[in-house]
């Protein structure tokens, strides 16, 4: 455990539970979505609510636009929303006919990419609202992220898919997972994928080869018994996976309640964050890669000293 | 006029004065009475009406929800019932049903007592955090099913349809035991 586990900040009142986590690009303000119909800004240091924008609706994701100008989020019935974080106001509203539980923003902000439960991706102009694009998936998409290094997509359900963004053709496929992936993370040099899953396992692959690198488990056993990497038996469904923009962590966290730490080139466990009450929702590291942010289902977001 | 006849007449004309009275009093009392007695009258056959169309025993709503000191929805009533809800996002139901469903303390969808629009079926679901685990369920027509598992593909199976009863055990997904023999297996 580290020494500056007491600097941790606490930030409350995120009603019906946080689902979504977003860092402003300078790491100052992080974007959190609730089921209670609000998406909270916070200034991070402080640890101050600098506003709240009235969803009024569940929210499932939140993003910052790459130079922070647009917050977007997605819900269950009111589509993808943007609004302004410097101003507060509402820009525009995209009505979906099904609903999208994850999106991401293009490296360059020029688009914007929303995975939705009838298995389509949708390529937005988020400064217009105009459709640009549309993948048909093998299946729904539950969770997605752009590779910022390779021109590719990458989202899943089981099965793992990257898509050139250009050709939107499938270039590859990752088995692996028994049950849905719930959360997809890429390292800062593209080198590896991080999935985490409905079935009880984190998997880091080599992102290229699309070969697995690492089972991970909350909690670990040393070692890893063989036959349980076949059918697993540990405890509960892990939510979200981050990777540290410097590329010395990757989080995992799940309905466990604990935060894991570990070393994404050896797999070893570095350190647990305990302290949440409900299921744990999302994580995000801070562009400094100094904290790392994790939602929770009991209301709060705790901010994690690394 | 003789003195005591005139006393005998004033007396008769206080009695009649007293008279008069008291049958003006009852006349005002009688209507007042009819009076009262009609409006309350009306009154029962209003409030009567009124519990027939609203009554406060019987709610008539499309769904009803039940929140704990959290918010966080626990019980769901509705026709039809929404979306599951999984560690904080909402997926795709497959079929319409209407019924009642329990959520746990992070709003996760663990079970649900349902009818389901397509095919008629009613069924009993009991889910763990990877799914569903157990299910009850009757058909419309014929046939009735239950159903426990685990996500290693251990699996008991009881069923009576068209009037065959089957009983099937699987462990790790291979049939160990299954009565009659020649039913058709798989996961």
């Amino acid at each position: 455990m580290n020494d500056r586990r007491a600097e941790t900040k606490i930030l409350t009142g995120h009603v019906q539970g946080a689902t979504s986590l977003s860092f402003a690009g300078d790491g100052r303000q992080l974007a959190v979505g609730t089921l209670g119909g609000w998406v909270n800004l916070w200034d991070v240091q402080t640890g101050r609510l600098i506003r709240s924008f009235a969803a009024e609706d569940e929210t499932y994701d939140v993003a910052f636009s790459p130079k922070s100008r647009l917050l977007a989020f997605t819900g269950y019935r009111k589509g993808i929303q943007f609004w302004n974080p410097a101003t507060g106001l509402h820009q525009r509203t995209i009505a979906l006919n099904t609903w999208s539980t994850t999106i991401a923003f293009s490296p360059d902000g020029d688009t914007l990419a929303a995975g939705t439960q009838d298995g389509k991706i949708l390529f937005f102009d988020p400064q217009t609202g105009r459709q640009q694009d549309l993948i048909e998936s093998p299946a729904p998409i539950c969770a997605l992220i752009f590779d910022t290094n390779a021109g590719f997509l990458v989202g899943g359900f089981i099965s793992i898919y990257a898509w050139n963004i250009n050709s939107k053709d499938i270039i590859q496929t990752i088995e692996g997972h028994r049950r849905p992936v719930l959360s997809l993370a890429i390292s800062k040099d593209g080198l590896q994928l991080a999935s985490a899953s409905k079935d009880k396992t984190a998997r880091v692959w080599d992102r290229q080869a699309g070969t697995l690198l690492h089972t991970l488990t909350h909690p670990t056993p040393e070692p890893i018994p063989e036959e349980w990497k076949e059918q697993p038996h540990w405890k509960l469904p892990l939510t979200a996976v981050s990777f540290s923009p410097d590329g010395r962590f990757l989080a995992t966290g799940g309905a466990d309640r604990v935060v894991y730490l570990w070393n994404p080139r050896t797999g070893e466990t570095l350190d647990t964050f305990e302290g949440h009450r409900r299921a744990i929702t999302s994580l995000a590291f801070a562009p400094d890669s100094h904290w790392l942010a994790s939602a929770s289902m009991d209301g709060t977001v705790r901010v994690w000293p690394t | 006029m003789n003195p005591r006849l005139q006393k005998r007449l004033e007396h008769l004309e206080h009695q009649l004065r007293i008279f008069r009275l008291i049958h003006a009093l009852s006349l005002i009392g009688l209507v007042v009475y009819a009076y009262r007695k009609l409006f309350h009258s009306n009154r029962q056959v209003s409030r009567h009406q009124e519990q027939e169309s609203d009554s406060p025993e019987i709610l008539r709503v499309r769904g009803l929800i039940v929140v704990d000191e959290n918010g966080t929805e626990r019980v769901w009533i509705g026709a039809p019932l929404p979306d599951p809800l999984m560690l904080g996002k909402r997926y795709q139901r497959q079929g319409t049903i209407s019924g009642i469903l329990l959520m746990d303390a992070d709003g996760n969808e663990r079970s649900g007592y349902v009818t389901s629009d397509e095919g008629g079926a009613v069924f009993l679901t009991l889910d763990n955090m990877s799914g569903q685990a157990a299910t009850f369920l009757a058909n419309a027509s014929t046939g009735v099913n239950l159903q426990m598992w685990d996500e290693n593909k251990n699996r008991i199976e009881l069923m009576v349809f068209d009037e065959i009863p089957l009983m099937s055990l699987m462990r790790r997904g291979e049939t160990v035991f299954q009565s009659p023999e020649n039913k058709g297996g798989g996961d």
